[in-house]
């Protein structure tokens, strides 16, 4: 295995088109900033703040999904992505950077008691409203801030301590002994991660962050909707990037077997989300309690009509329709385009879950939404490049690397 | 029947059997099939064969499960037999969406396990042709479709040099070597299909002969034993069950307006009178039909004394010489009136002011707001040109 190339050179492309979409960002954030942010309308200040929550949860959650591929497919004792799993870890070292974003613009809602955003920090609201009152245990900014600061610390060190543990495997051959000691590590640290990400990303955080915008309305399937969402998402970042790597001669051990099972995920959890998002319609549509519909009245009928649609063609019937074929899932190109349409797909998703319930009487997704995007994407270009760097791309010596190599579909 | 010549080599091992394969595929013979205890992982592609296209069929089977859920159940709910169904639209394609996807996920399995079946020639009423019984026990066996210029006696030679333990040569008549259907099985088979079809599609065609009821099958449901809305109630007074059937209090009927519920005020009070501003009017525009007829009722109504023109100059008081002693209120042009909120008028409308009586009998909830709307509408259209000239 001496021949295979172990360390990246850091990519020009890959910094200038970070640098480029970054500026672009911090543009567009700067002259958010100054006209937006802090103007005396609370519909304008909102949709500055309200982008940049939407783009900073949306890119945090789904560069955490990637760690949280990692952690199943440890507890799987999935063989196939050791090949590629150095990306899927430089992917995951942007939670802390994008955590701690969207952790300081959380907390300056709560500071500035920004209620038209979070309409339960208004506490003479409260004290008269007998339903935000049944829920103050939970949505009061106490809890807010220490969970959503134990959400974000513990995604980051746990994903770090995993990234740590899977160096292990650089060092050097191990022994039958060393190497179930080696996995058996990996197992407990994964589950420690997996049963954090069950108690935040699996239930309470969405309620928290995203659904408390509207807090008399309340979904049972809201957070595990949002969860296939940013996995989804993951999954195609995660396709993406090994595919290019691929395109610049790296991870000569992966192939279009390992492909044909990132976009298996892909075309599966496309469905899965499409199965929560319709059981949550359903039951409402079907039900018709003016206090469940209120959430899709107006994303039906009102000005979020067309994202609501292109909701379901963008990220069920695409992806359902074109990687349903075996020859589609393992063809690079289209694996590259269907995993930048399902991520803004998804991001789309975000923008309408947010700015929905945000700025309910009108829907202007432009400049700011895209600049921000930009922004986050300059970062992740960034981030992923130099983390790819920092160590060799192939655990070489991790004990189930034979069926990576050997892996066949 | 065209009769076609196979040799068969035995092999007992994966290892002889693969190099086997390519040797013979090399010398340019043609292997009919090789029979194999299990699954044998790697030998399609040593055999060369075509990547199967089940999933396509399989495919073909949903859209075909899809359509017939939605064609079915689209027809019948809003063509042939639309209900009201919990106040939904009759096109109520969320509802319907379970259904189709299980239609969906049910003729895909079921078609691609038949097709599968038929493709493998599995069912009952095949006769399968078997080389080699000992292929399903412990044989790995290579058939080999024979030409007129093969030469059977060499070819098993070969096979014996590549490690066959066991080669035989084959006559077997073409038909059903492939383990085609039995003549009699095809016939019996479309014979049950076209009965079964037949007998549906009559049952289907047959008028209206199949609405009529013959036979209750399941009495429980047809006849209920819970009180129904509409049922005759004496056999439950008969037994001494209170029961009066009318609705709940504070039930609104269908189609009805919201009920204006601030009370008459008591004498010398106005907290109501004051309290009935917050009353949003419900009519919130008047098409022209709505106009013509809200113009109409204020003529028969109102402008006796608020006058045609709303200037409170009505017969009944013609400028003082009427019979009417004090003034009707000036509806149009008058500052107060101009301002006052559509729900105090219509307080004054049900319960009269002054020496106002009250037209709650004369006029329903939606006329009264009709009639008030109109009021507005007159006031305004009287205010707005003076700011459109203003403004040009």
């Amino acid at each position: 295995m001496s021949a295979l190339k172990l360390h990246f050179e850091s990519h020009p492309k890959l910094i200038r088109w970070g640098y480029i979409l970054s500026i672009i960002g911090i543009i567009a954030l700067v002259a958010g900033f100054s006209t937006e942010a802090f103007s005396a309308d609370p519909e304008i200040s909102s949709h500055f703040w309200g982008t940049l929550m939407y783009n900073s949860i949306f890119w945090t959650l789904v560069c955490n999904a990637v760690m949280f591929f990692i952690c199943i497919t440890t507890l799987a004792m999935a063989g196939f992505t050791q090949s590629f799993r150095r990306v899927a870890e430089a992917i995951s070292t942007l939670v802390p950077i994008f955590g701690t974003i969207a952790f300081l613009v959380l907390i300056y809602q709560i500071i500035s008691h920004n209620h038209h955003i979070y309409h339960w920090l208004d506490k003479d609201a409260v004290a008269h409203d007998p339903i935000l009152k049944g829920k103050s245990g939970f949505l009061n900014p106490t809890f807010f801030v220490i969970w959503t600061f134990l959400a974000i610390g513990l995604w980051s060190f746990l994903g770090y301590r995993i990234r740590k543990i899977s160096s292990e495997a650089d060092q050097g051959p191990m022994s039958p002994e060393q190497g179930k000691a080696y996995i058996w590590k990996n197992t407990v640290n994964a589950s420690l991660f997996i049963v954090w990400f069950a108690l935040t990303v699996g239930s309470t955080i969405h309620w928290l962050w995203t659904m408390s915008i509207d807090p008399h309305w309340y979904s049972t399937m809201f957070s595990w909707y949002n969860f296939a969402s940013t996995f989804v998402s993951g999954m195609s970042l995660i396709a993406i990037w090994v595919i290019f790597m691929k395109k610049n001669n790296y991870l000569e051990l992966t192939n279009q077997e390992h492909i044909h099972d990132i976009g298996k995920f892909m075309f599966g959890f496309s469905i899965f989300w499409t199965y929560l998002w319709f059981s949550q319609f359903m039951l409402i549509w079907y039900a018709n309690i003016p206090e469940e519909t209120v959430y899709f009245y107006h994303r039906m009928h009102g000005p979020y009509k067309f994202f609501f649609y292109a909701n379901l063609v963008i990220n069920f019937v695409c992806p359902i329709l074109i990687l349903m074929k075996r020859k589609a899932k393992r063809n690079y190109n289209l694996m590259i385009f269907m995993s930048i349409l399902i991520i803004l797909g998804h991001w789309m998703d975000f923008y309408q879950e947010f700015m929905g319930s945000i700025q309910k009487s009108h829907a202007n997704m432009g400049w700011l939404d895209f600049g921000v995007l930009c922004f986050f994407v300059g970062i992740l270009l960034l981030g992923v490049n130099k983390a790819l760097g920092k160590k060799p791309l192939i655990p070489v010596y991790h004990p189930f690397i034979k069926e990576s190599v050997i892996h066949h579909v | 029947m065209a009769i076609k010549k196979f040799v068969v080599g035995c092999f007992t091992d994966e290892k002889e059997l693969f190099p086997a394969v390519k040797t013979i595929r090399k010398s340019g013979f043609k292997i009919h099939d090789v029979y194999t205890p299990y699954p044998v992982h790697g030998l399609d592609t040593a055999l060369g064969l075509r990547e199967t296209s089940l999933h396509t069929a399989g495919f073909i089977y949903a859209l075909i499960g899809l359509c017939t859920a939605f064609g079915g159940i689209g027809w019948i709910l809003t063509i042939d037999w639309p209900q009201n169904y919990g106040g939904k639209p009759h096109f109520a394609l969320p509802a319907w969406i379970p259904i189709m996807f299980e239609c969906t996920v049910l003729f895909s399995a079921v078609g691609m396990v038949l097709t599968f079946c038929y493709i493998c020639q599995i069912g009952p009423l095949v006769k399968k042709h078997r080389f080699h019984l000992r292929a399903t026990d412990d044989y790995f066996v290579m058939v080999i479709e024979c030409t007129q210029q093969t030469n059977t006696h060499d070819l098993e030679g070969l096979l014996k040099s590549l490690g066959a333990c066991e080669t035989k040569t084959e006559t077997v008549e073409s038909g059903w070597w492939l383990g085609r259907y039995d003549l009699p099985a095809p016939s019996v088979a479309s014979a049950v299909i076209a009965l079964i079809l037949i007998t549906s599609l009559s049952a289907c065609s047959n008028g209206d002969a199949g609405r009529e009821q013959n036979r209750v099958y399941m009495p429980d449901m047809a006849y209920s034993r819970a009180v129904e809305t509409y049922d005759d109630k004496e056999h439950i007074t008969n037994k001494g069950i209170f029961y009066n059937a009318e609705p709940a209090k504070g039930s609104i009927a269908r189609g009805s307006d919201i009920p204006f519920l601030i009370a008459k005020d008591t004498p010398g009070s106005t907290l109501n009178y004051l309290a009935a501003q917050k009353i949003i009017n419900p009519i919130t525009s008047l098409s022209s039909d709505d106009q013509e007829e809200a113009h109409r009722l204020y003529l028969v109504y109102c402008g006796i004394c608020h006058g045609q023109k709303y200037d409170g100059n009505g017969p009944l008081y013609k400028d003082g010489s009427g019979p009417f002693p004090a003034k009707p209120a000036t509806l149009v042009g008058d500052p107060k009136y101009d301002a006052m909120p559509e729900g105090q008028m219509f307080y004054s409308v049900t319960y009269g002011k002054n020496l106002m009586g009250s037209y709650a009998s004369q006029l329903t909830t939606k006329q009264r707001w009709m009639v008030i709307k109109y009021i507005k509408m007159q006031q305004e259209a009287v205010s707005k040109p003076q700011t459109n000239t203003n403004s040009k």
